[in-house]
């Protein structure tokens, strides 16, 4: 279908270029058949406009029709799922619980077992780490969008860390350091 | 309503256009108490954003001023081929580009958190230093753009309502300074989508009364509205028919056919002419005949060759790489909401296009049985940018249109200028400021300080070179010379989502080439002076692009492949 619908494309390309469009109409205005009614001339004037106008206008209705097509029959699904998933995968890589605990009516949506709405809020953590595991070998100054975009959330994850123990060793951050003791 | 009443007859587009400048300042400030307070948001709305709000903020962004001002201009000179070249191409290739290239740069957004361009290309690339070459051309491309807008709104202000320009240009940037300060991305895309649906509102309007006008000056008179188009066509036909066709008008034949046999009787003459001086000396063959008047050879030409028909499809190639378009695509909620975008895009610059080409068809009809009368600029030529101005203004002589109009075209430039603005903050922040000091240095909210800071920058640096250039014709040659940069850069664009093999010295070799020849060719017209100059029959974009995607091609190929496992990322295929 991705196919049909690029040969659809070139074919409206194609059509644009309506120099021999209009040989074409006026063959068939001298047949005096059915489609007679078509214009035959370029510079015919029907309802108010240049027939090559009309034609035009037709073009850009036909290519929202392709694009209709293209997005009814050639969407491309799997990049949305690729884009989406890559969230959830990613997120569970490093640990699912991780990606629980941001406000109070998450608790119970951790790993993939989390409601698509908050696929996007875990997906900038868990990018977030994948950051952090290359950080290592990049540059420090190249960009890290993730770390930006949602750096305003790092103190409460480190409060989670700490919580469950593995940085209460004096590893995690002051807020972790009280619940450790705890 | 009242306040409208009370006021001159004379002041009362002005009453319309301050009312829509307030309601335009109060749906920012109501967007803005949307804003969520990240910086995501500030950049990307969070990525939140739906399929209407999209389509317009989108199509808003694309339209400028020209889609209103300068179409009906260029229609006036060209005739209605301006449509088929611009505004159709530009419908087939913005939904080819959205679909393949917005909707991908959005999944790879989405999945690995970036808010601009120079970030993607960083890690694609693998090269910091391209990212900041890319940073610099983009910047230096799009500040002309932004300054057309700026400079245009206070033309045509002044044009119609005799208002010094630096107090429009004052006026417009301190109402898209406001909202784009306060909501960033989420307020410009509200406010875009409101000024796109009254830009669109203003070509029907003004068409439908244009109409009405124009067929008053027909022997028949004004009738319903398709005999007043009709007959509004008809008064072109017969006084301007070159105007109505892509190619040879026939009329336009059978004058060149009597013009050539008056040519072909002129060199009989001259011949004559000739033999008897040489024959008898100059005084002695005035004797017997006078001197024949000189001819030129007359020449049939298409309103536009077919070359440069096809090469007009390169034009639109250039919002794959607008910084800004790439900004507001990041905004969709999903993959799912282009869809629209997609769809309607073709429809929506028809919308606009349409009407506007008519009415400058229209006018060099009027023009040519001496109905409208238009400035002449510097040149002593006709300034083509008054055409629709002049129309409304002596033709319709209605102050609510009039007021419309003006509304209409300060919402084309405003819709394009509040994506600039929040575009270029963005990327000062992004791309320069945050890799600069480090990834951990600032805490979410100094980042949203840091941008808005920019914003201000941007604004008011661009507000203080459009007063320095109002006054030069050089800055307009120029940004059309910027949508050539940015076509010339789309094959990297293509490449970075679509080819492995596409490496950083291939992109080198892009951006090498595209600078080189924009220089040279850029010189070769005067410095955008020559509005006609052309490369092999073509706009000089056509070969730039083909030139630069052969330097991608062969950069890449002739360089060290990337490695699979850094690039796999970028390829949902292949993706880990």
């Amino acid at each position: 279908m991705r196919y049909f619908i690029v040969a659809l494309v070139v074919s409206l390309a194609w059509l644009h270029q309506d120099w021999f469009v209009w040989p074409l109409l006026a063959e068939l205005n001298d047949q005096n058949n059915f489609l007679s009614w078509l214009v035959a001339e370029e510079h015919e004037v029907k309802f108010g406009i240049p027939a090559n106008v009309g034609f035009q206008l037709f073009l850009s209705f036909a290519t929202a029709g392709v694009a209709l097509l293209a997005v009814w029959k050639a969407w491309p699904t799997e990049l949305e799922r690729w884009a989406e998933a890559g969230n959830g995968n990613r997120g569970n890589r490093g640990g699912r619980d991780r990606g629980r605990g941001r406000g109070r009516g998450d608790r119970n949506r951790g790993g993939r077992n989390r409601s698509r709405g908050d696929g996007e809020k875990n997906s900038g953590r868990s990018t977030e780490r994948s950051a952090d595991r290359k950080s290592g070998q990049d540059d420090s100054s190249h960009p890290q969008p993730k770390e930006r975009d949602d750096s305003s959330d790092r103190p409460r994850r480190r409060r989670r860390r700490g919580g469950r123990g593995r940085g209460g060793n004096g590893g995690g951050n002051s807020q972790s350091q009280p619940k450790a003791g705890e | 309503m009242n306040l409208l009443a009370a006021a001159s007859e004379s002041s009362l587009p002005l009453w319309m256009v301050g009312a829509y400048l307030v309601a335009l300042l109060g749906l920012g400030i109501f967007s803005s108490k949307l804003f969520r307070g990240t910086s995501k948001d500030y950049f990307v709305a969070s990525r939140s954003i739906g399929p209407f709000m999209l389509l317009m903020s989108v199509f808003g962004t694309t339209m400028t001023g020209f889609a209103l001002v300068g179409s009906t201009g260029k229609a006036f000179m060209t005739g209605v081929a301006t449509f088929g070249a611009v505004a159709v191409w530009s419908g087939i290739i913005h939904s080819s580009v959205f679909f393949i290239i917005g909707t991908r740069l959005w999944a790879i957004g989405k999945r690995l958190g970036y808010v601009t361009q120079v970030q993607f290309f960083r890690e694609r690339f693998q090269s910091h230093t391209l990212g900041t070459v890319l940073f610099v051309l983009l910047v230096l491309f799009i500040i002309p753009y932004l300054l057309i807008g700026i400079i245009s709104a206070g033309k045509f202000m002044e044009g119609t309502a005799d208002i010094t320009p630096w107090k429009t240009g004052l006026v417009i940037c301190s109402v898209v300074l406001t909202y784009v300060f306060l909501g960033g991305v989420r307020s410009a895309a509200w406010a875009n989508t409101f000024q796109t649906l009254v830009f669109m509102l203003t070509g029907v309007v003004a068409f439908a009364m244009i109409a009405k006008a124009v067929a008053a000056t027909t022997e028949a008179g004004s009738g319903t509205f398709l005999e007043n188009v009709k007959r509004s066509t008809e008064l072109v036909e017969q006084v301007k028919p070159e105007r109505l066709v892509r190619g040879v008008h026939p009329a336009a034949r059978e004058n060149h056919e009597a013009a050539q046999a008056k040519y072909e009787e002129y060199l009989t003459e001259k011949d004559t002419w000739e033999a008897l001086v040489n024959d008898m000396g100059a005084e002695t063959a005035a004797t017997v005949m006078e001197k024949p008047e000189e001819v030129k050879e007359p020449q049939l030409k298409p309103s536009m060759s077919r070359l440069l028909w096809i090469t007009y499809l390169f034009i639109p190639l250039s919002i794959g790489m607008f910084p800004h378009v790439f900004q507001h695509w990041l905004t969709a909620k999903s993959a799912k909401t282009f869809r629209l975008a997609i769809v309607a895009h073709p429809i929506c610059i028809a919308v606009v296009w349409l009407p506007c080409v008519i009415i400058g068809t229209w006018a060099a009809g009027l023009y040519a049985i001496g109905e409208l009368t238009l400035p002449l600029n510097a040149n002593g030529k006709v300034d083509t940018t008054m055409v629709l101005g002049s129309m409304v203004g002596q033709l319709v002589e209605n102050p609510w249109l009039l007021g419309l109009l003006m509304i209409g075209v300060l919402a084309a430039i405003m819709s394009s200028l509040d994506s600039q603005f929040a575009c270029l903050g963005t990327m000062f922040t992004n791309d320069i400021i945050l890799p600069w000091k480090g990834k951990d240095y600032f805490s979410d909210g100094e980042i949203v300080k840091i941008a808005r800071y920019f914003v201000v920058g941007v604004v008011v640096v661009a507000y203080l070179l459009s007063l320095a250039l109002m006054k030069t014709a050089s800055v307009f040659n120029l940004g059309m010379w910027c949508f050539s940069g940015f076509t010339a850069l789309f094959p990297i664009v293509f490449a970075a989502l679509y080819w492995k093999r596409a490496t950083a010295v291939g992109a080198y070799a892009c951006i090498a080439v595209t600078a080189v020849l924009w220089i040279l060719w850029f010189q070769e017209s005067g410095y955008g002076a020559n509005k006609g100059f052309r490369v092999l029959g073509m706009l000089p974009m056509a070969p730039l692009t083909i030139a630069s995607a052969l330097a991608l091609i062969i950069g890449s190929l002739v360089s060290r492949a990337p490695e699979e496992r850094q690039i796999n990322k970028f390829f949902p295929n292949k993706a880990r």
